[in-house]
């Protein structure tokens, strides 16, 4: 069906208008613009809605597609999605764009002579399946290995690690996730002791106090931001955002405090220093759940090429931890945090 | 030929003063919000030029506290 170039236009800017709209009622539950502004927006028109995952990331939203002879062309929360209750941020809104871009690869190539060849799908699985067999005929199972993305449904990882686990044996079963959370899964693991990130979406329904720390989450992960707010206006829970920058999220809370690039480290000592010499520490939970730990202070730009790290840490007693955090009086850290002594002390009482 | 679209947020009690500024640029749309201090402001402009010099007249607008873009095209002139 031929389109304007005036009609596509005009439905690029009301795409563009609904992508704003759904970015503020994810911020602002409840939100109202004028009627009229509103008035010829595309509808969903005859569709056919199949269900699916969202996969721009981790909170697992709930998709309805609307398909219209074979093809999708839509996107819309599913209402029956207890994760996202209907509700999608401007991401999920924008899949179609994806599943429609022209550079989008559909259908297998394979390389003959140097150059990539349209090829079926059956004859390419038959040549990755025969080149695996070959190896592993040659080099024993684990010369093989599988790597997937951080973007896989449950039931397909389910299968990618039946398929390398159970049918060839062998753990060579990776994906980029791997880039990403290597780093987090050594920070939970050091500071809570399992692999996991802590708390739950009941947790966000009975917490007080929410502090965003570096993360932009009305950006990020709107949906989830979501019932951050949703609780913030039914029965009054705080968000505080703390970051390098003003960002949507800082609108959306109830406080925002900026600091200076690399020094969130020393606030966070500040608030302990406050913490333990306003007498408000939980004694019985540290003599039973915490181990104090020194280590370098600075240890160079670790990121680097080939960097050796030699630190090694030192376990020390409550005392000693107490001793080191002289060195972070919340005047002292104020002066090149950039963040208020009021504010460290205020993070300090929560 | 960009066609944005961004959230606006205005400085404490200064929304209608942003909505009248913003309402007084050429290639801008502004909806505002009817129960919250936010704007939505779409951007319709020829050429790249022309939407970098419209996206820094709305950022000079004294009652504007944040400009946050949601998102962006790039698509060919109208007939």
């Amino acid at each position: 069906m031929y389109t304007s170039l005036t009609n596509r236009r005009s439905f690029i800017k009301k795409m563009a208008i609904m992508s704003a709209m759904t970015a503020a009622a994810t911020m602002f539950p409840g939100i109202i613009f004028a009627d009229e502004q509103e008035r010829d927006l595309p509808n969903g028109g005859d569709l056919d809605w199949k269900k699916g995952p969202c996969r721009f990331c981790g909170v697992g939203c709930g998709v309805l597609i609307g398909v219209d002879k074979g093809k999708a062309v839509a996107v819309k929360g599913d209402p029956n999605s207890s994760v996202n209750k209907g509700l999608l941020c401007v991401k999920g809104y924008h899949q179609i764009m994806c599943i429609q871009a022209e550079d989008r690869l559909t259908h297998a190539l394979v390389k003959k002579n140097g150059k990539y060849v349209q090829t079926p799908i059956s004859e390419a699985l038959d040549i990755v399946a025969n080149k695996m067999k070959e190896t592993m005929d040659t080099h024993g199972k684990d010369s093989v290995a599988m790597y997937t993305s951080g973007q896989s449904t449950i039931p397909e990882g389910y299968v990618a690690s039946k398929l390398m686990k159970g049918a060839i044996g062998t753990n060579n079963l990776d994906c980029n996730a791997r880039l990403c959370m290597a780093s987090a899964v050594t920070g939970f693991l050091t500071s809570f002791g399992a692999d996991e990130p802590m708390g739950c979406y009941e947790d966000i329904d009975h917490a007080d106090y929410f502090i965003t720390w570096g993360n932009n989450m009305a950006e990020m992960h709107p949906v989830l931001f979501s019932r951050m707010l949703e609780q913030k206006n039914r029965r009054g829970a705080k968000i505080i955002d703390f970051a390098t920058r003003t960002t949507r999220s800082s609108m959306a809370s109830n406080k925002s405090i900026l600091f200076e690039p690399q020094t969130d480290l020393a606030v966070a000592n500040a608030i302990c220093y406050e913490i333990i010499n306003n007498g408000w520490v939980n004694k019985s939970f540290v003599e039973n759940h915490v181990n104090f730990n020194k280590g370098l202070t600075d240890m160079g730009y670790g990121l680097e090429d080939n960097y050796a790290f030699e630190d090694k840490p030192t376990p020390i007693d409550f005392e000693a931890y107490k001793d080191f955090l002289e060195d972070y009086t919340p005047e002292k850290v104020s002066k090149y945090s950039g963040v208020s002594v009021k504010d460290i002390k205020y993070l300090a009482e929560i | 030929m960009p066609i944005k679209s961004y959230l606006a947020h205005p400085q404490d009690g200064k929304k209608a003063e942003l909505h009248a500024a913003l309402t007084n640029l050429s290639h801008c749309e502004v909806i505002p919000a009817e129960n919250e201090d936010l704007l939505i402001v779409v951007t319709d402009t020829n050429d790249i030029s022309e939407d970098k010099n419209l996206k820094e007249q709305i950022e000079s607008i004294a009652s504007l506290k944040l400009l946050a873009m949601v998102s962006g095209f790039d698509t060919p002139k109208s007939n």
